[in-house]
């Protein structure tokens, strides 16, 4: 817990975001997602977006269950959030932006 | 919805329909559900931790998947792998059904370090299963262990959202569903709107009484069917669930007709032609009477005839058995060996109750046989409580009944018992025909006597006859007394003396019971004196504790004193 602080604002993010369709709740992910990429990100992130109803196959073999489903990875280990993204605390310290510690560390 | 005259739209509710059941193929469970689960519908599973609940949702999807009817398994808890290799001790190979395409086995276990960020729902699950559906052609599905699911929800009202969504998409899509839940103390009402949801609803559960655990199923709900509403036993074993249904006990059962022969055309004649064929004959004795002796001379007749006679000895094994018939002239080891006959020998306590009634099932349904012969019956009692032995007998004699087959038991009484009683099992009112065989000692000559006390749907003789076990088998001597008949000349002195010696023997009996009774008297007096003396005897023990108690209470005290002068001032006594 201790090191990926400085080191992870400076590296880029690759989100998997799984939706299921145009469900209130995907929807609500897609743009809580965009907004912190333009904002404390920065735009140093990718995104890729996956519809479940489009490709369970990629779900399944992802171990996706639920909707909307965050994948993270960058330094350290994959993160997985699951949710509309509208908890912004929980989801900007897991991130480790706004001067937060990434939700786990490598090493 | 008035649409034409009366002929029914495409959408009318299909309510005048019978419901359409899907067959588990667990043994004995389809019985129970009256052909098996609701078509299209959910069932819900309930059960504590290792009550079963994950064997029958799997038992069911690999019986259907052999049967050509694929179906998917969501495991919320365990991983595919432990369900894969658990199977494999049952006999399943589970990864030969995947790899056929008629199993799926969908790990759906949730990262258990996901961040919950937000609010979710089940569509991706829900993805994956008609996707893999489909692509199957699956419709059985188990939703194994949904509580694990709703963990991930905090507030109960979004967990009944998500169960209601769940529950409304597998009946949406027709799936014939099994859907398991943990029963904890609060899931009861915690998930009561479940039960609601729910076609069918099955409770599993394990209780552990008499230092045996007994598995226990239930159905407590069967929307728009006929289900048995028993609690019936089940067990599990090398070859998975079976449940074993108790089938409601016919006693007006349309007797067979016919007899079948005895062995011995003498009793065969004191029990009206022979014993009913289908009915259930209890041949009481104590110990040494000869009742596996006729119970294997009835085998050796029917084995004879080329019929075929399954013997479940609870008393001595297989050898043991034909060795020891082998003095009174009876061999079945030929008939053994041509597979008239089949033996079964186990010990009581070796299995519990369920394990020996699927054995028996089993081998009745393997054997087919025209008899059965159970020695001995009283044996059952010490399969555990008395209700226990009850079952097990009553379960036999029914089976035996439904499909006509002759069942002899042997009984064995102990010295007080009364002749019907089955070392405290009363199943005498569910038994056609009781003989009771007697070895009596009198005037220094040993007698059996053989009488047949009860015998339904036939005219008996109600003569008690002398018999004998000889080399050759029993033998039962002529009556010395003619039924309505006449007996002359020697034949009616000998029958006279017989009947004066009967009195005699009836008076030596009443002479002996006073006596019992006298000496019991006597000796109850002479335990009271011995009390008595016992009582005062410790009485003086006591007093003489007491005493000792006080003088070293004393003895303290005075040392005390002289450890310590001045701290007892005032106290010079």
């Amino acid at each position: 817990m201790s090191a990926a602080n400085s080191t992870s604002q400076q590296q880029s993010l690759h989100f998997q975001l799984f939706v299921a369709g145009s469900e209130p709740n995907s929807r609500r992910a897609r743009d809580n997602l965009a907004r912190v990429c333009a904002g404390p990100l920065n735009g140093r992130c990718t995104v890729e977006i996956w519809d479940v109803f489009d490709d369970f196959e990629r779900a399944l073999a992802h171990g996706i269950l639920v909707a909307p489903t965050l994948i993270v990875t960058g330094p350290g280990q994959p993160i997985t959030l699951i949710g509309d993204l509208g908890d912004e605390v929980k989801l900007t310290e897991a991130l480790g932006v706004n001067g937060q510690a990434r939700g786990r560390s490598h090493g | 919805m008035e649409n034409g005259k009366g002929k029914p739209t495409a959408d009318t509710p299909p309510t005048a329909r019978p419901l359409e059941k899907v067959p588990t193929r667990i043994e004995g469970v389809d019985y129970v559900l009256e052909g098996g689960l609701p078509k299209g519908r959910l069932t819900l599973l309930y059960g504590g931790p290792g009550a079963g609940k994950t064997i029958f949702g799997l038992e069911f999807l690999y019986r259907s998947a052999l049967a050509g009817e694929p179906g998917i398994f969501v495991a919320f808890e365990e991983r595919a792998a432990a369900l894969r290799q658990n199977a494999l001790t049952l006999g399943w190979d589970l990864a030969e059904l995947e790899a056929q395409g008629r199993l799926f086995l969908l790990e759906a276990r949730v990262n258990p370090e996901a961040v919950v960020a937000g609010e979710f729902n089940l569509q991706p699950l829900l993805a994956i299963i008609e996707g893999k559906a489909r692509a199957m052609g699956a419709t059985r599905i188990v939703i194994d262990a949904v509580d694990a699911l709703l963990r991930l929800y905090e507030a109960p009202r979004q967990e009944r959202r998500e169960l209601l969504i769940l529950s409304d998409w597998l009946n949406d899509n027709g799936f014939t569903s099994v859907v398991t839940a943990k029963l904890i103390t609060d899931a009861e009402t915690r998930y009561e709107f479940l039960d609601y949801l729910a076609n069918t609803v099955i409770r599993l559960d394990q209780r552990v009484s008499e230092q045996a655990s007994t598995r226990r199923l239930r159905i407590t709900k069967y929307r728009g069917a006929g289900a048995g509403r028993d609690e019936y036993p089940f067990i599990i074993d090398r070859n998975g669930l079976v449940l074993i249904p108790i089938t409601a006990l016919k006693l007006d059962y349309q007797a067979t007709p016919g007899v079948v022969a005895s062995g011995h055309s003498e009793l065969d004649a004191m029990l009206g032609g022979g014993y009913r064929k289908g009915s259930s004959v209890l041949v009481s004795g104590t110990s040494g009477t000869g009742k596996s002796i006729l119970a294997a001379t009835f085998t050796r007749a029917a084995c004879d005839r080329g019929e075929r006679v399954l013997y479940l000895n609870f008393e001595e094994s297989v050898s043991m058995m034909l060795e020891s018939l082998l003095s009174p002239g009876i061999d079945l080891r030929g008939h053994l060996q041509a597979g008239r006959l089949h033996i079964l020998a186990s010990s009581v306590e070796a299995l519990g109750v369920e394990e020996h009634l699927v054995q028996a099932e089993r081998a009745l349904a393997r054997f087919e046989p025209d008899h059965v012969v159970l020695d001995a019956a009283s044996s059952a009692a010490r399969l555990g409580s008395q209700q226990t032995a009850y079952g097990y007998l009553a379960r036999l004699i029914n089976r035996c009944r439904e499909r006509g087959r002759t069942l002899m038991m042997t009984n064995q009484l102990a010295g007080t018992d009364t002749v019907q009683v089955i070392s405290g099992v009363g199943i005498s009112s569910l038994v056609d025909t009781v003989i009771l065989l007697r070895l009596e000692e009198s005037n220094g000559e040993l007698n059996r006597t053989l009488l047949v006390l009860k015998s339904r749907g036939a005219r008996h003789s109600n003569q008690a006859r002398e018999f004998r076990i000889t080399d050759r088998g029993i033998d039962i001597l002529p009556p010395y007394i003619g039924e309505g008949g006449m007996v002359t000349g020697v034949a009616r002195q000998q029958s006279e003396m017989r009947e004066a010696l009967e009195y005699q023997r009836l008076a030596d009996h009443i002479r002996a019971k006073e006596a019992e009774i006298a000496h019991m008297s006597a000796s109850l007096a002479a335990q009271r004196a011995d009390l008595e003396t016992a009582i005062d005897q410790a009485s003086t023990e006591l007093n003489a504790m007491r005493n000792e108690l006080a003088a070293k209470q004393r003895g303290q005290e005075a040392r005390r004193e002289m450890r310590l002068p001045g701290t007892r001032e005032g106290d010079t006594g």
